[in-house]
């Protein structure tokens, strides 16, 4: 062989080799990916300016720039309109009948960003596990499709609404958007929901060996995606029932963020053995709890018997559910 | 070059390395050698009758430093002082909050090292353990040491009298007995964490023996976290030498909540109904179990979470935060400081937040339910 040519296919191993290790000692491993793919998300999330542009939209119930020309009428355009802007834009709980209400998604949405937040740091795990992490990642990333589409959504609907006039196509038209705007959303929350509860996996497998033990925010929060998940997932008929669920536990988080007691009939100490005895050792029993309608869950809460709920676990479902407020 | 020679010019190195390394591994260690050195630690600070570092007759075992000199009673009336209206005062103020550190880790070991020198000796312990036990107490002793040179030189600079120039005498002072305290804490964590393995046989049995475990390991998670969140993040500048304020002493005129000095104030004891009712079928009894049940949660809370809450507050501009968050600084208001950080930074200092305000003070509200 030629001189050069082994020199060249010296300098090709010494490169190879050089490549190897680079790759090796700079890769990102696996906690820094779930970590840094969460902070991103936050930063992403923030650089649309949802918030703003959600409340923007809130405010403006007219067309054509002209707060004298408000969507108000008999239309079922005018109706479907209206119906889905308090669902997902009012400001102020929405009342069903006496002591039934509802919070919109723009209300709750605030929580999402709050729990987003308070896992953070915890994805910065050194025992991470692939399966875990995978699934935060993959959460991730339909979440931040899920708002790319939310966004885009919302200004349809909004430069749509600025832009038209008073014909019934329009409005037909805007419907439409708002229809598309809905779908979303929802969408969005749900993707959320689904974040939420990989990061809470994520936090019980690798920091804590699949053992967690959960105080009251946390179980609070694992609680509320839940909700969520089974909220944006029912049928849209049934969907006012389940955001009224979804309240009664904002209403429970709200009164312990404001240091005031929410354990009446039940101790701290019994809230919080049974929540963990529940996530660690009966989660198909968690599932169920959340998953199932309204009626059910106030069933459960009342102690009643129920049939697909093993024995053991009825004291602590009735413990979770009364402290959450059911 | 032959193979032998060029597999003796490779050997030759490692064989030296080898042998370094041989030469410098820890030498085996008993429960006695631990008892020893510890009791050597003690000794060493003796002068005649008194002991300079280990002064209280009652607990033999505990730091406790004695002031002597020309202005010992002043110094002592300072740091005692519970209305300290001036900076220099303060600063003294400053050395009462590090003691009370210092008094509540020593707890646990002047109330548990019978028990443990006793069943430990007999018990099969791992070397790395028993050799990681040992190194603690001679690093705490090597930090008192070298803290002596400092404790002479503040002696020497009080007896001149409490003024205005001693402003860097003092907070050098305490920035040293920083030190010694964060050797205290090695070694604590490190002596409870055996005392539980070896020494308490059930744990789901609240016992008068485990409920003190419990109540003074309590004692030690608190001075911890106020040590790091009220006397250890100020660090930076009571260490710096400059003759500016001092920001600890900005904390300990603060009435702000979140000062958590207040905590060290007062040590309660454990309330004797809760060791006469434990294990009765009463009221009283189911009271008191639930009282411990969720104290010992927390417990177990906290301890999940403080890795977390250690990593952070390493990883953090620790000092920044607090000149902020306890307005000694006018520069920035906290609202605009978290607003100033990334995502991330700020989710970490929610963590923080969190971790302070919900689980620690959570745990310490239930640790007072049970105390007098």
């Amino acid at each position: 062989m030629k001189f050069w040519i082994r020199i060249l296919i010296a300098l090709g191993v010494v490169i190879v080799i050089a490549f190897g290790i680079w790759a090796f000692a700079f890769r990102e491993s696996d906690e820094v990916q779930a970590f840094n793919k969460s902070a991103e998300l936050i930063d992403y999330k923030q650089s649309l300016a949802l918030d703003s542009r959600l409340e923007a939209l809130s405010n403006m119930n007219y067309i054509s720039g002209n707060a004298e020309s408000t969507i108000a009428g008999d239309s079922d355009d005018k109706n479907n309109i209206n119906r889905y802007r308090t669902i997902c834009l009012s400001q102020e709980s929405v009342v069903v009948e006496e002591g039934v209400e509802y919070n919109s998604y723009m209300t709750i949405d605030n929580n999402v960003d709050k729990y987003l937040e308070l896992y953070l740091p915890y994805l910065d795990s050194s025992k991470s596990k692939s399966k875990p992490r995978r699934q935060v990642k993959n959460a991730i990333d339909d979440y931040r499709t899920s708002l790319k589409t939310l966004s885009k959504e919302l200004d349809n609907v909004t430069t749509y609404q600025v832009n038209m006039t008073d014909s019934s196509a329009e409005y037909s038209m805007l419907s439409e958007h708002y229809r598309n705007f809905y779908n979303a959303y929802r969408k969005s929350l749900n993707k959320a929901s689904d974040v939420l509860l990989a990061m809470v996996e994520y936090i019980d497998i690798c920091c804590y060996g699949d053992s967690i033990r959960i105080d009251a925010e946390f179980a609070m929060g694992d609680a509320y995606a839940r909700l969520l998940n089974t909220t944006t997932k029912a049928k849209e008929i049934d969907e006012i029932k389940y955001l009224c669920d979804v309240k009664i536990l904002i209403d429970t988080m709200g009164r312990f963020e404001d240091d005031q007691n929410i354990y009446i009939d039940q101790t701290e100490y019994e809230f919080l053995s049974s929540y963990n005895r529940l996530y660690n050792d009966k989660k198909n029993v968690l599932t169920k709890i959340f998953e199932c309608d309204k009626e059910k869950r106030q069933q459960m809460a009342d102690g009643q018997s129920i049939s697909d709920i093993e024995q053991s676990a009825h004291t602590d479902v009735i413990n979770v559910l009364n402290v959450l407020g059911y | 070059m032959n193979m032998k020679k060029l597999l003796s010019i490779i050997m030759l190195p490692l064989l030296a390395i080898m042998t370094f390394v041989g030469c410098g591994c820890d030498k085996d260690r008993s429960i006695a050698d631990i008892n020893a050195a510890y009791v050597g630690m003690v000794e060493t600070f003796k002068q005649g009758e008194e002991n300079l570092f280990f002064s209280d007759s009652v607990n033999e075992s505990t730091i406790k430093i004695s002031y002597s000199g020309n202005y010992s009673g002043g110094i002592n009336d300072a740091i005692n002082n519970t209305e300290p209206s001036n900076d220099l005062q303060r600063r003294y103020r400053a050395l009462y909050y590090q003691q009370a550190v210092l008094t509540n880790i020593f707890k646990y070991y002047e109330d548990h090292q019978d028990k443990f020198y006793r069943v430990a000796s007999s018990a099969e312990i791992d070397e790395d353990e028993l050799t990681g036990l040992y190194n603690r107490v001679v690093d705490l002793k090597d930090s008192l040491v070298e803290f002596k040179t400092h404790y002479d030189e503040f002696i020497a600079a009080t007896d001149m009298g409490l003024s205005d120039v001693m402003r860097y005498d003092v907070a050098g002072y305490s920035f040293q007995l920083n030190k010694v305290i964060d050797k205290s804490f090695d070694f604590i964590y490190s002596f409870i964490d055996m005392y539980e393995k070896y020494c308490i046989e059930n744990y789901s049995i609240y016992s008068q023996e485990n409920i003190i475990s419990i109540v003074d390991k309590a004692y030690v998670d608190m001075s911890y976290i106020v040590y790091l969140e009220n006397i250890k993040a100020f660090n930076q500048t009571i260490g710096s030498g400059n003759d500016g304020l001092c920001d600890m002493t900005s904390v300990i005129s603060s009435t702000s909540e979140s000062n958590l000095t207040t905590l060290l104030e007062v040590r309660g004891m454990v309330s004797p109904s809760i060791y006469d009712s434990i294990g009765t079928d009463t009221e009283l009894g189911r009271n008191a179990l639930d009282k411990l049940n969720i104290l010992v949660y927390y417990r177990d809370i906290y301890e999940q979470r403080l890795e977390h809450y250690k990593t952070s507050y390493n990883n953090s501009d620790i000092y920044a935060l607090n000149k902020y968050k306890f307005a000694t600084s006018d520069d920035m208001s906290y609202e605009s400081y978290l607003l100033s950080l990334s995502s991330s930074d700020k989710a970490t200092v929610n963590m923080m937040k969190h971790f302070v305000d919900e689980i620690f003070l959570g745990y310490m509200t239930n640790l007072k339910a049970i105390i007098e």
